[in-house]
């Protein structure tokens, strides 16, 4: 069964969040293997909801697999260099600060968060803004039909999964910074 | 009517007994009238046992099993340092009386005379229980936790998160709100954190983190510990029941510290000292950050803002700590609701899963995630994550796995929990051997279906891909060699004098030391300088010349002490760096 009909919902791409959310807890009552379901049944919507909670996975899911090739949008790849410069320039403070032997010496190398928190919120927030005006589009695409907006969907599709990546790592360096200094990682 | 099930918190230093009474969660009292039972067992040299308030009354005499909770389903390696635990076959076990004990034997120990307290109170048989754990709790800590109520004469029908049942007693009678919850849960042993939305009778866990070596416990040993410096005592070097009667005082005198700003360390015959809130603030310093950091990862995690959050839920002994609740404040920006009593919330919200599991409560749900990632090891000794920390649980995962050789018979697959990138530095939950048929390299395929139940506990499926026949794989944990564990015990003893006596090498580490402080000093100096007053200056200064001449003179011993110097002088101007950097991480946008 196709992620959409699990939850109940309209085979749209423009779902809000709001009636996603309220969906899955709905049919929880009912498939959760306490709430007299099975964990068979709860996986099959579990799995669902986590699909299509993702702008990527769920556009993605509508398309063949022929489309993970092809243009990204320009936005996207602009963001490309300053991403991976955010993401090294964390590992490297955090290299360097884990080679540090003194209290002062990670003191004094610790300045340099500000910065780097900065860069990741900045970037987040780029990306973030970029997600929301690629997924704009999704109301036009089912107003016009999926079969017509192929290439295009394809075009956002490869966009976003490449936001949702980087929204990831970005997050993962945020946490690494807050871990290095709050101490040591259990 | 449908059998009753009752719901236990199994906690490090007590442990409760409930039940749902008419749709509200009741917990049982024992004949004396105490409905908290401490989590200590007693063994006798003729098989006797006792638990509770009357194995404790002998603590300080005689060696009686505390905070065994914390041993659950640990190896060895882990908790070779605690005194009276000794490998074995079949795991870690304990010394008593009567003999080796494992932890889930004297867990299995409280938890029967739990279901005892039960059977009185209830007049029924009690078969089933509904047991809390940890919400960080991995895999091996669960099943043993889950052994131990089967021990214990009990059928134990869920594996329940601790702050996952403070949230269903705090939520109960607020099954109409909307909100988003954080609960924060420092106990004696252990500390969780979770992120929860309530909406519709649904109780969703957005988010957990956690330490399981965290707790009250740890302060009272701190301050056992600094006090005996104080006194000119080498803690380490007393008696393993001196050192329980020191912790025990140093219990009274955190718990003093609650109320008072000052308290006095006593121990009759060997001296006292005073102990100020402030300075107890100081040893609590590092615990609270580490909580800080579980509490900042739950919430990226979780992508929640701080802003969203209507609730910050406090339970577990140590909330009642004023500088613990000052951190939970500043961290979550937002008073914390103490509106739960801290020791029963999590044993009443045990009751309620039990009843909603017994069907005696109707519209409440509550979807738990998984704490730890799970993955296998790949090639390189990497950690490939099949299942993400805080997926909802029950949930499952598929892996193809492909003979690499021709004829290859089996492929070894080593299952792993954790959130480090390399497989070593994860918990390793075991391996199994991936049967594949007779085929030329590539053609044998099998699939492997990693399964986390509602327990959270996870199961091994393979199929066969031609065959479409599955087989319930059992994932063995790595066989520990007792002698070679005792030997690693002594070795990693007497490895640290060893290094002492090379000279070169303290040099060396000093010099390394030194020529990076030397720099930071003059950095440091220029960043915050202006606000250290002339005599620190001055001492600042003065250490770092006595550094520099001590490269020059070439031998270990006063460089070492050199460096210490400066390192002890500047210790104020890195705690003003780290503030600054510091408040503009945790700063708002």
């Amino acid at each position: 069964m196709d992620p959409f009909t699990k939850l109940g919902l309209p085979r749209t791409l423009g779902l809000d969040a709001d009636s996603l959310e309220e969906s899955f807890r709905e049919k929880s009552k009912v498939t959760h293997p306490d709430a007299g379901g099975s964990a068979v049944a709860f996986e099959e919507l579990r799995s669902a909801y986590e699909l299509l909670k993702s702008p990527a996975r769920r556009i993605r899911s509508v398309l063949g697999p022929e489309e993970d090739r092809g243009v990204v949008p320009g936005g996207v790849m602009d963001l490309f260099g300053p991403v991976a410069e955010a993401i090294r320039g964390v590992d490297e403070f955090l290299d360097e600060r884990g080679a540090s032997r003194s209290a002062l010496g990670k003191a004094v190398l610790d300045s340099r968060i500000p910065a780097l928190k900065a860069e990741l919120e900045r970037l987040t927030g780029e990306l973030l803004r970029l997600e929301e005006e690629l997924c704009e589009q999704f109301g036009r695409f089912d107003r016009q039909g999926w079969d017509t907006c192929g290439s295009e969907m394809g075009e956002v599709a490869r966009g976003l999964v490449f936001i949702e990546k980087w929204l990831g790592q970005l997050r993962a360096a945020t946490g690494k910074l807050f871990e290095a200094l709050l101490g040591g990682i259990s | 009517m449908s059998e009753v099930i009752v719901g236990i918190d199994l906690g490090t230093t007590q442990s409760a007994v409930g039940v749902v009474d008419s749709g509200f969660p009741i917990l049982l009292a024992d004949e004396s009238g105490a409905r908290l039972t401490p989590s200590a067992v007693w063994y006798g040299s003729s098989g006797e046992v006792e638990v509770g308030a009357a194995a404790l009354r002998r603590q300080g005499v005689e060696r009686v099993l505390t905070s065994v909770k914390s041993l659950m389903g640990r190896r060895f390696e882990e908790v070779s340092q605690e005194p009276g635990v000794e490998p074995s076959e079949k795991g870690i076990v304990l010394e008593t009386k009567a003999g080796p004990k494992m932890p889930e034997e004297v867990s299995g120990e409280i938890l029967k005379r739990l279901k005892g307290i039960a059977e009185a109170q209830l007049e029924v048989e009690v078969r089933k229980a509904v047991i809390t754990v940890p919400a960080y709790f991995h895999d091996a800590q669960r099943s043993a936790t889950k052994r131990a109520g089967e021990l214990a004469g009990l059928e134990v029908v869920r594996i329940l998160s601790e702050p996952t049942a403070a949230a269903l007693s705090y939520g109960l009678d607020r099954l109409e709100d909307s909100a988003k919850v954080a609960v924060f849960d420092l106990g004696g042993g252990t500390f969780d954190v979770s992120l929860l939305e309530m909406r519709g009778g649904v109780f969703e866990v957005l988010s957990t983190a956690g330490d399981t070596a965290l707790g009250g416990d740890d302060f009272d040993l701190a301050i056992a510990r600094q006090a005996a410096g104080e006194m000119g005592i080498d803690f380490e070097k007393l008696e393993a029941l001196e050192k329980v009667r020191w912790t025990q005082e140093g219990r009274r005198v955190k718990h003093v510290l609650s109320t008072e700003k000052r308290a006095t360390f006593r121990i009759p015959f060997k001296g006292e000292s005073e102990l100020s809130r402030d300075q107890f603030g100081r040893i609590l310093g590092d615990s609270l950050d580490r909580v800080e950091k579980c509490c900042r990862r739950a919430l990226l995690d979780a992508q929640v803002e701080l802003g969203e959050i209507e609730t910050v839920l406090m339970v577990g002994g140590s909330s009642r700590i004023p500088l613990v609740r000052e951190r939970v404040e500043e961290i979550f920006q937002k008073e914390p609701n103490l509106s739960q009593h801290p020791d029963e919330a999590i044993a009443r919200g045990a009751a309620i899963q039990a009843g909603i599991l017994s069907g005696t409560v109707r519209e409440v749900l509550l979807l738990d995630v998984t704490p730890l990632s799970l993955g296998i090891e790949t090639v390189g000794g990497l950690m490939n994550v099949l299942i993400p920390r805080n997926t909802t649980i029950p949930c499952k995962a598929g892996e193809m796995f492909t003979n690499a050789a021709d004829l290859q018979s089996s492929m070894k697959v080593r299952v792993l929990q954790g959130e480090r990138e390399l497989a070593r530095d994860n918990w390793d939950l075991g391996s199994f051997e991936v049967p594949f048929a007779p085929a030329n390299r590539g053609q044998a395929r099998v699939g492997v279906e990693f399964r986390i139940d509602a327990d959270g506990i996870l199961s091994v499926l393979a199929r066969d891909v031609a065959t479409g026949e599955d087989t319930v794989i059992k994932v063995g944990s790595a066989a520990v060699d007792v002698t070679e564990a005792r030997v690693e015990k002594m070795v990693s003893e007497s490895v640290e004098f060893a290094f002492e006596d090379m000279n070169a090498r303290v040099f060396q580490e000093a010099r390394l030391k030194a020529e990076e402080l030397l720099p930071a000093v003059e950095v440091a100096l220029e960043q915050v300088g202006e606000l250290l007053d002339e005599d620190e200056l001055e001492e600042v200064r003065l250490a770092k010349t006595k550094v520099e001449q001590a490269i020059a003179g070439g031998s270990a011993a006063p460089l070492k002490a050199a460096v210490e110097e400066l390192d002890g002088a500047t210790e104020s101007m890195a705690t003003l760096l780290v503030e600054k950097a510091s408040g503009s991480l945790f700063s708002p946008g």
